[in-house]
């Protein structure tokens, strides 16, 4: 389907040798109940709070971090449920869930922990690039932390028990966001998918319309969580992992060397509309940002770094458009500020079009050779 | 206008969707509007379950009115709702749950991290049975050496090295 990793390396050194970041980061979650307790979902509203009650204070403790904090979703304002969404601290499913629901947030951002959202408990750690085996062992600390004082809910044949029979086992999610602008162009997401799928791993794209990701950000994660260990799962997602990454950084420059004018159309028209809409929704900024970081990953973007872009690609996001701006902005507002703001931190950005032709000519005359 | 969605087919009805947290009206084709990925997986389940009971024939009428002693749910209800009442509703639905469970997963046992009462109750029962062995086999010091360490579990005796094997690995 697509040319050996090999020629990508090769080609990478022929235009500079820029090494791409196309996993975006690593996520490790795992789901744990208690005994003796209903379900979230069939708890009464007391219920769920006397446990929470509790449960905040071990959480805490176990976080070792004095600087834990606790977001109950009853009191928290919507911009800040937003905000926290935007951050993957919580899930869409936490912020339906008002009464006795929330999450502690510590050690930075890197660990959450979700209490009464689908189950009881929800630990993740969240790092950034491929890091899944640091993700596996502090969550897996903290959970050993809350073990002993934890009843757990657990069967020696099905491993912990979880409020959907499809978390049990490990009742641990393993994910990485990859970034596929390349294989976008070349056509192959849907081939990729398929094969990942194959491979009973299962790929969304975070938030965006359909199956197209916004901003070409896809989650690749394990579907069944019984009958493998923990690190199995996590060697096998990170291989993959680095095969994606391999076979997007292929699909990258093989654009660039094939079909230099459709690289540089890409890089262009997104530019453009960054910095000439007047109205901007979020998905759409973010697919183009996608393509101006593609750029920037490569050497052909000039006047805006990867910092900045990072930084826009979350502000521009709803909650913290609010937060940015500080006031309460209804969606036709956002769209308007989104596009100036955009606008403004684009004004001197420019695409490189001379190296982007220089560059397809040595990476053909270095294929002929 | 092309389908905005799948961008293929064209569009034919407008449907209200949340995208990155704000509502927008989209247009799409009738295959696009057809399902959310909730009612796909509301549908999914509903259907193994279905297959469960089928696969139970003859037993489809006396799974009708299952309830779990536990938490009071009964097998519609968590058809509904797609999540379980209860820990101990894995006992109470166990026949439709098996079926669930092996069409989710690859595996059907557990291998992985095990709680610190699973691991000691494991390691105990380990040392149980060579113990047995070693006593049936008339090897006496081996049996007098796991009696120690069985004791040192149950913190029977002090001042004993801390030996608890860890099953999990």
């Amino acid at each position: 389907m697509l040319q050996s990793s090999q020629s990508g390396v090769a080609g990478a050194a022929v235009i500079g040798g820029v090494q791409p970041r196309v996993i975006l980061s690593s996520r490790v979650r795992l789901a744990r109940n208690l005994k003796d307790e209903h379900f979230p979902d069939w708890a009464t509203a007391e219920e769920r709070k006397a446990l929470l009650e509790r449960l905040v204070p071990q959480v805490m403790w176990a976080s070792e971090d004095a600087q834990a904090r606790f977001f109950d979703m009853s009191t928290i304002a919507e911009r800040e449920r937003e905000v926290l969404k935007e951050r993957w601290l919580v899930s869409s499913d936490l912020l339906k869930r008002s009464d006795g629901a929330g999450v502690v947030v510590a050690h930075g951002e890197a660990l959450a922990v979700m209490i009464n959202e689908e189950d009881h408990v929800r630990i993740q750690s969240i790092h950034q690039g491929l890091s899944l085996m640091q993700c596996w062992e502090e969550a897996d600390a903290l959970d050993t932390s809350l073990d002993p004082i934890l009843p757990y809910a657990f069967s020696g044949r099905l491993g912990y028990l979880t409020a959907c029979p499809s978390n049990v086992g490990t009742g641990m999610r393993a994910s990485v966001m990859v970034h596929l602008p390349g294989l976008r162009l070349t056509g192959d997401i849907d081939p990729v998918i398929k094969a990942l799928e194959r491979l009973n791993l299962n790929v969304r794209g975070t938030s965006g319309e359909g199956s197209m990701a916004a901003g070409l950000r896809f989650q690749v994660s394990n579907q069944g969580t019984l009958g493998m260990s923990e690190q199995a799962v996590i060697e096998t997602l990170e291989h993959v992992a680095r095969k994606i990454e391999q076979q997007e950084i292929a699909a990258r420059l093989r654009v660039l060397r094939d079909a230099p004018t459709v690289f540089e159309d890409c890089l262009c028209r997104s530019l453009a509309m960054l910095k000439s809409a007047r109205l901007m929704r979020a998905d759409e900024a973010l697919d183009y940002l996608s393509a101006i970081r593609m750029g920037m990953e490569m050497g052909m973007v000039r006047g805006v770094g990867l910092s900045r872009l990072e930084e826009l690609a979350m502000v521009v996001l709803p909650g913290h458009m609010q937060n940015f701006f500080d006031a309460e902005l209804d969606p036709d507002e956002r769209d308007e500020r989104r596009a100036n703001l955009l606008g403004e931190s684009f004004a001197a950005c420019e695409i490189e079009s001379k190296l982007i032709h220089e560059s397809a000519l040595r990476l053909r005359t270095a294929r002929r050779q | 206008m092309l389908c905005e969605k799948c961008k293929k087919n064209s569009a034919e009805v407008a449907v209200h969707e949340v995208v990155m947290g704000e509502e927008r009206e989209l247009y799409v084709c009738k295959a696009c509007a057809g399902l959310s990925d909730e009612a796909k997986l509301a549908e999914l389940v509903g259907l193994l379950f279905d297959m469960a009971v089928k696969a139970e024939s003859g037993a489809v009428k006396r799974l009708g009115d299952l309830r779990c002693p536990a938490c009071g749910i009964t097998r519609s209800e968590f058809r509904k709702k797609e999540r379980l009442g209860c820990w101990k509703c894995y006992e109470a639905f166990g026949v439709e749950l098996e079926a669930m469970i092996r069409d989710m997963h690859r595996g059907g046992e557990h291998i992985g991290k095990l709680p610190q009462r699973e691991r000691e109750l494991q390691a105990r029962e380990k040392l149980e049975g060579e113990l047995r062995q070693a006593v049936a086999t008339q090897h006496f010091e081996e049996a007098a050496r796991l009696r120690d360490e069985l004791n040192c579990l149950s913190g029977r005796t002090l001042n004993c090295k801390e030996r608890v094997p860890n099953v999990a690995k």
